[in-house]
Parts: C-alpha cells; structure tokens; sequence
C-alpha cells in the first residue's frame, strides 16, 4: 500500500543519463550575427556650433547648430530634430527633423519630417513632406541629371534675390 | 478689444474655433479647382504660390506639371507676426513702447511677409486663409495679391458660407478633388463673407466666378 516511493524514485546510482529538462516554451534566439560594421557618419553633437564649410563623401548628421555651406557627394545629411542650420546644402539625400534655413539642392531627394522646418528654396528630383512640416520657399524639381541651378533665368534670379531679403522667423519645433 | 489680445494660439485657437472634435479627411470634387487647371493650361513652367500649410501631394502636382511651387503659409505668419508684437510689448519698460494700431500692425506684417517681386505668379492657391484674416489686414492681402499676379494670372479661394466650424488643410489629389483634412486653426475665423462683400474686396480683378458647394464652401476663382 504504501510502495509508491521505490516505484517512482529512480535509484540514485542510475547508470542512466539524467533526463534533460523540458524544453522552454519558447526557443532561445540563435546568437546574433556579427554585426556588419556601421556606415560612416560625421555627428556634428547638440552641445556644438560651427561656422564655415562642411564637405566631403560620407553622410553626416547635424543635431547642434551649423551656419555656412555643406556639400556631400555620394551621401546624405541629416538635421537632426535639436539641429539648428543657417546653410546652402547640397547632397544625395537631405532629411529635416529640425529646423533648417538656406537652399537644398539634393541629387536624389530632400525629406522634411513632421518635426521639421525649412525657410528657403528646395530643388531636388523627389520630395517628401510630411504632414505638420514647415515649409517657406520655393519648391522646384530638378530632372535626373540636374544638380546645379546654372540654367536660371534671369526672372528666377529676380525672385530668389527678392525672397531671400524675407527676415525669416520660424517657431522652434517642440521638443 | 485690439488684436493682441485676441492672439490665442494651438488647443486655445482651436477652441475658440467652436471645431468640433477632428473628423476624417473628406474628398470633395472641386470645380473651381477644374477651371484654374484649364485657365492654367497653356502655362509653361510657370510660378505658382500657395498660401496654406505645405502639402505634399499639392506640392506633387503642381511641380509634376512644371510648375515652381511657392509655399508661405500666411496664417501661420501672421501668428507669429502678432507674438513677436507681444513679445516686443512686454519686453519694453513701463510707458516707452505703445501698441501698434490694428492698420499698423497689417502694414508691419505685409513690410516683412508676401514679399516677391510683382507680377511674379501665374496662379495663387489660397484655401482656408481669407476668412481668417484680421479686418485690416485681409483688404491689404488681397491688394498685395492682386500685385503679385501676372496679367492674366488666376487665384483660386476657398469661402465659407457661414462661419467655418473646422479649419482644414487642404490637398489637390487630381485635377478636379481636393482631400479635407481637418487641421487646428492657427487663428480665429473673423467672418464669412457675402457675396457683395467678395465682388468689392476682388474689384480689381478683371473676371470672378463663384462656385457653390452643398458643403458650405465657396469656391472663387479671380482672374487678373
């Protein structure tokens, strides 16, 4: 009658490998590859201001304050959302999270976030604004090929000339 | 009571907007905005200046027809016009700065705003603007407007019948619809204007045609 232990109590000396436990309810995730090493970057970090101008090949972000001319050739430029710029841009791609006054020329495509202010002119082939950005200039797009505004007439020239005496004021994005 | 004091801004201006809570983005078929393509038509390359917030499909159209796309939101300026006067008020000692009257304070904006060139444009976009705009301030606009217009140039305005319960941004989605989408009201609604009142404020122009929705809305167009 009260035999149950012997039965169910496997000897201690068991010649037996000990049974593995159960397996988890979810599987561990493999071990992560490698990671692959990240892509360039030049930061330009919040606490910084710089004046003059900022070239070169691999993609930079500006989170602190900035006032000259940027040229990026083969990259991007990001503002970040705390970045204050007072510049002429030109890159591949040139995304606005923060506030931003001057012309963007971009090879490919200019991205203004939500968060994102821009005074100025903006010529690229593709344009992304999204709904709650600040937007005061002029838009045109460029063809594929189309980089430089050599080709402005004489009336364009007029009209920037006269834009750009416009004392520009734009809210400060919310942090 | 002067325009300062009046300047309320974000959840406060939506407030006093009597909006009622946000509603989806309706589509509405646009005549009005028919008629300006077609008046558009033979317009190469053309200028064209939006008044309203910045939208991207707006933006996508006009430049995807050639058009150099001129964005200044003036309700938005206007806005910021009147804290910077504020501002200006409350930083000058006791008794040394005086308010500027109302006509002042529309000059002082349209001295620093809506500055381009005359005859610049070939066609305005202005969507939920002129019912916003301050007493003094909106015959002035439409004056600097009309400056702007190349001869035979075309604005296309949007008029509330009574006054607007919801401010919206406004999209052109294809040559003849326009997307609602319904939007905090950088300021107050001033008034919904008759129809007399719109063929003086528009005298100059040289043609104007209104059309009237089911909606309320008012769509004029002007032709210089």
């Amino acid at each position: 009658m009260w035999r149950k232990t012997s039965e169910t109590k496997p000897p201690l000396s068991s010649p037996e490998p000990p049974v593995p436990p159960a397996p988890e309810a979810f599987e561990r995730p493999a071990p992560a590859p490698p990671a692959e090493p990240r892509a360039l970057k030049t930061m330009l970090g919040r606490a910084v201001a710089l004046k003059g101008e900022l070239s070169g090949r691999e993609d930079v972000c500006i989170d602190g304050e900035f006032e000259g001319q940027i040229r990026v050739s083969g990259a991007g430029v990001t503002i970040g959302a705390s970045g204050r710029v007072t510049a002429e841009v030109e890159a591949d791609e040139i995304v606005v999270e923060g506030r931003l006054e001057g012309s963007l020329r971009a090879r490919e495509r200019v991205v203004i976030r939500r968060t994102g202010s821009v005074a100025g002119d903006i010529t690229a082939q593709r344009l992304a604004i999204e709904d709650g950005a600040i937007f005061r200039g002029r838009v045109e797009m460029a063809r594929p090929g189309e980089t430089r505004a050599t080709q402005a007439t004489a009336a364009d020239r007029a009209v920037r000339e006269t834009f750009h005496r416009v004392p520009v004021e734009v809210s400060e994005p919310a942090r | 009571m002067n325009l300062l004091s009046k300047l309320r801004t974000g959840n406060e201006a939506a407030a006093s907007a009597a909006a009622p809570a946000p509603s989806a983005t309706q589509v509405r078929v646009s005549n009005g905005l028919k008629d300006f393509l077609w008046l558009l038509s033979d317009v190469e390359r053309g200028h064209l200046l939006d008044l309203g917030p910045v939208s991207q499909p707006t933006v996508s159209f006009f430049t995807g027809r050639g058009f150099k796309v001129y964005t200044e939101d003036v309700l938005r300026s206007w806005t910021e016009h009147l804290s910077a006067e504020k501002e200006r008020l409350r930083r000058a000692p006791a008794g040394t700065a005086a308010a500027l009257d109302p006509a002042s304070l529309a000059q002082a904006f349209l001295d620093a705003n809506l500055i381009y060139a005359e005859e610049t444009f070939h066609a305005i976009l202005a969507w939920d603007v002129f019912d916003y705009l301050e007493g003094e301030l909106l015959p002035r606009a439409v004056s600097r407007l009309y400056s702007l217009l190349r001869p035979g140039g075309v604005l296309l305005a949007v008029f509330h019948s009574k006054m607007p319960e919801q401010f919206h941004r406004y999209r052109v989605t294809d040559p003849q619809t326009l997307d609602l989408a319904p939007a905090t009201a950088p300021v107050p609604p001033q008034r919904a204007l008759q129809n007399r009142e719109l063929l003086n404020l528009f005298g100059a122009f040289r043609s104007s045609k209104t059309f009237v929705g089911r909606d309320q809305l008012r769509e004029g167009l002007f032709t210089k």
